[in-house]
């Protein structure tokens, strides 16, 4: 409570400097051109303004990246409405249904909808950091190796059991997943695998080229297949407030969804490692698994879209929940934000309360903020971004590939990378003509490596015993839960075949 | 006639070249991710060299495979000294361990310029007063203390010391992701002790969060000065610093190198960089080229091949 107060006081008062909200409505702006943009991530966003804030006042250059932080996780929504592509890894599945949405005429409705579940989903991750950072954080540090493999297994079992389609076709996909995330220094000897004596695999296939390969590639050689002129129909109406209302009317009829999706977005942020990619496939997949109309999705209901932003946003409260507290990154943005705060001199965790109160409560107070500016800009820019994307597509999707190889080149400097995101761009697009599904694929590469790892750490720390998985009671009652997603999925599936999810 | 001008013709050009060295920015490789302390300390000497001499270092992060990956991007790069790699003792643990297939000799060394120390954590709530207490305790108690290192690189070679001092007793416990992550499981109870760099430690050690057993410098360090060496503590082999150092790749011209090394020289004479290098990354300037830092190079190859070799990490 006391914290509660403070941020209202002295973070407040900080962010309404003039220089400092300006700052703000730079970061959350930069943040959403960089999320909606294919290939551009919040990632990058921040990693290119840190050399911006080397000259400016420590609590200015927090705003400033924190802002980008926001805007970025959020704007992914608009480029998965509109282009049917995740503008990052963490609004994956808000193309399944948005998309569809938007081709029936509704991009306004669905475009709100991202728009006000993303403010949802971010504000209340805000309240939950500031009131309950501390404690989360520490909780968090009784997760051990195995409390994360039963975790991961966890999520792995959850997401997999509820992917429609066919079963065959799912397994290949997982296995191509898993394979995939093989490739590399095997996590705990640092020595290759799988890499054919090819030094530029020794680091192994990095999450971003493999995505905007899989998902936006394909996507784009679809556009250009298409006869249509342009992607998103130029009389595709802008959005309207109404219908941010209307977006806020139908979120609140879904509370339960909405609630459901932020706890699972934040507390996947809380844990270091696991991230927004993972928090929106599983919040995707309870949300259907729990509709009572789960064959539904996919086919452009508000339900979808509202699960996958919610959790994505409440996965920034959670990632910074570790940083703040600990110190400790939640995921690849907050690395490199920790980075960010270095260079200021600012150490984050316990120290930074005792020493730069005032810094602290004025993050939060820019995450609060950042949240508001995010709505208030998505409002008043829906229509430039409409209008932007509704170019013809002979200049839109060359620009959009560019973006999306500079995308993937730009987080580790390596053209490698965009042979990577070429090379399962032509995949991706033989795998949907095949009728293929590449989620299975990403589920498996994002939890995979998190699985092995920690279970080979885990068996370190056991001098190779297998019975703390089961001895350690987090772990087991993670495990439990897992059987029971597991069953609840199945039931499920059945009774609402060929979804996406 | 013919020959003589050519030659004297290539001498000026030579010259002329040389002495336009750098008329462009200089990407330097940090093989590791933004915001870290490799990142963080050439970022404030960059800022220096900007000042003094007017120079653009593009600090460039290339991250993966323990620092190997950024590396490489520098051995083949063109040896003109528009690219340079920013590397510390890992190139010696990536070779011997065989995560990499290059070591020192694969590059021009230009300069040493920083020395960060090392030190030994662990909880505050465990018997031990410094690390001689905790390996006895290991010696006494075999297979009861988890002693935490990222496999294969440099802390694994860290701890390969302690555990012959303590007759194998400890479990060597893995962890991945660096630094940090050893903290969270020392911290979370799920790991005991470790080598963690001072940069990411001191933070934990000042809050009372974690406590020193050992610094594992020749030295005592100047931010830890009631923490003993491990030299005091009769563990001569378990000096490691963690230096940070410039390469470039083979074959570039020897006026370019030292024209690279002597900014960074003049500007590590700054007091207001010494003292940003020490509030921001507790680092101290540690300058040394040519023969100095050949020799030194040589030392730490020699001692890295030995202990990879002792603890069976040699392929």
């Amino acid at each position: 409570m006391e914290v509660l107060v403070q941020t209202v006081t002295v973070g407040f008062s900080q962010i309404f400097q003039p220089i400092n909200l300006l700052l703000l409505f730079v970061g959350v702006l930069w943040g959403m051109i960089f999320g909606a943009i294919p290939g551009l991530t919040a990632t990058m966003g921040v990693a290119l303004a840190i050399p911006f804030t080397f000259n400016m006042k420590s609590i200015s250059g927090l705003v400033l990246l924190t802002g980008i932080y926001i805007g970025g996780v959020s704007g992914g929504f608009i480029s998965a409405t509109l282009l049917n592509m995740p503008g990052t890894p963490s609004s994956i599945t808000t193309c399944f249904d948005a998309h569809p949405m938007s081709k029936q005429g509704k991009s306004g409705l669905a475009l709100a909808l991202g728009l006000f579940s993303s403010f949802f989903g971010g504000i209340l991750g805000v309240i939950f950091l500031i009131s309950l950072a501390s404690m989360i954080a520490r909780a968090a540090l009784k997760f051990g190796p195995f409390e994360y493999f039963s975790l991961a297994v966890m999520a792995f079992v959850a997401v997999s059991s509820m992917l429609g389609g066919n079963i065959l076709k799912n397994l290949i996909g997982i296995a191509l997943g898993l394979i995939l995330s093989c490739i590399g220094a095997d996590p705990i000897t640092s020595i290759p695998r799988l890499t054919f004596r090819f030094t530029e695999l020794q680091s192994g296939i990095a999450l971003l080229p493999l995505l905007v390969g899989l998902f936006c590639i394909p996507e784009i050689i679809a556009d250009i297949e298409s006869e249509a002129e342009r992607i998103v129909p130029e009389e595709s109406r802008g959005m309207k407030l109404s219908e941010v209302f209307q977006a806020a009317k139908i979120l609140f009829k879904q509370i339960g969804n909405a609630l459901r999706s932020f706890a699972v977005g934040f507390v996947i942020g809380v844990f270091p490692g696991i991230g927004g990619a993972t928090s929106n496939i599983i919040s995707y997949g309870l949300a259907r698994s729990s509709s009572k109309h789960p064959e539904k999705f996919g086919t452009g209901i508000p339900n979808g879209i509202i699960a996958s932003e919610v959790s994505n946003n409440a996965s920034i409260g959670g990632a910074m929940v570790p940083l703040l507290a600990l110190g400790i990154p939640g995921d690849a943005v907050t690395a490199i934000l920790l980075g960010g705060f270095m260079i200021h001199g600012i150490n984050p965790g316990p120290l930074m309360f005792k020493y730069n109160p005032d810094l602290v409560f004025g993050v939060y107070a820019a995450q609060f903020w950042g949240n508001v500016v995010m709505l208030l800009l998505g409002i008043l820019l829906m229509k430039f971004y409409i209008y932007s994307l509704s170019f013809p597509k002979q200049y839109l999707l060359p620009l959009i590939t560019v973006c999306a190889a500079v995308g993937a080149f730009g987080l580790n400097n390596r053209i490698f990378d965009i042979w990577v995101m070429l090379i399962f761009g032509v995949v991706g697009y033989v795998l949907k003509k095949l009728d293929f599904p590449v989620l299975p694929i990403i589920i498996a590469f994002v939890l995979g490596p998190i699985a092995e790892s920690n279970l080979r750490q885990g068996l370190t720390a056991s001098a190779g015993s297998f019975a703390p998985i089961f001895t350690r009671p987090l772990s087991l009652t993670l495990l439990i839960l897992a059987a029971f997603l597991f069953v609840l999925g199945r039931v499920l599936v059945k009774k609402g075949e060929s979804s996406k999810c | 006639m013919g020959k003589r001008f050519f030659v004297m013709l290539l001498t000026l050009f030579v010259i002329v070249s040389f002495a336009a060295y750098p008329t462009g920015p200089i990407k330097v490789v940090v093989p590791y991710a933004a915001g870290g302390a490799s990142d963080v300390q050439v970022r404030i000497i960059a800022k220096y060299v900007k000042q003094l001499f007017g120079w653009d270092f593009a600090v460039v992060n290339i991250t993966g495979g323990g620092g190997s990956t950024g590396a490489r991007e520098v051995l083949k790069a063109k040896p003109d000294g528009y690219t340079v790699l920013w590397y510390h003792q890992s190139i010696f643990s990536n070779f011997h361990v065989g995560t990499a297939e290059f070591n020192y000799y694969d590059f021009t060394p230009v300069c040493i310029a920083t020395r960060g120390n090392r030190v030994v954590v662990t909880r505050p709530d465990t018997p031990w007063k410094n690390l001689k207490d905790a390996i006895e305790d290991a010696k006494k108690n075999p297979g009861k203390i988890r002693l935490g290192a990222e496999i294969g690189a440099t802390s694994h070679f860290q701890v390969i010391p302690m555990q012959m001092a303590a007759n194998n007793g400890f479990i060597l416990t893995a962890s991945s992701g660096g630094d940090m992550d050893r903290i969270t499981k020392i911290m979370g109870g799920h790991m005991d002790l470790s080598p963690i760099a001072l940069s990411a430690a001191v933070p934990f050690l000042k809050s009372g969060e974690l406590k020193a057993l050992a610094v594992l410098s020749p030295e005592r360090d100047p931010f830890l000065p009631d923490v003993p060496t491990a030299k005091e503590l009769g563990l001569e082999e378990l000096v490691f610093t963690q230096d940070q150092m410039f390469f470039m790749p083979k074959g570039t011209p020897e006026e370019i190198v030292r024209t690279f090394a002597s900014a960074i020289k003049q500007v590590l004479q700054l007091k207001e960089c010494a003292d940003e290098l020490a509030e921001k990354a507790f680092a101290i300037p540690m300058y040394m080229d040519g023969e100095e830092m050949l020799n030194f190079l040589k030392w730490e190859d020699e001692r890295f091949d030995r202990f990879a070799r002792a603890a069976g990490l040699k392929k």
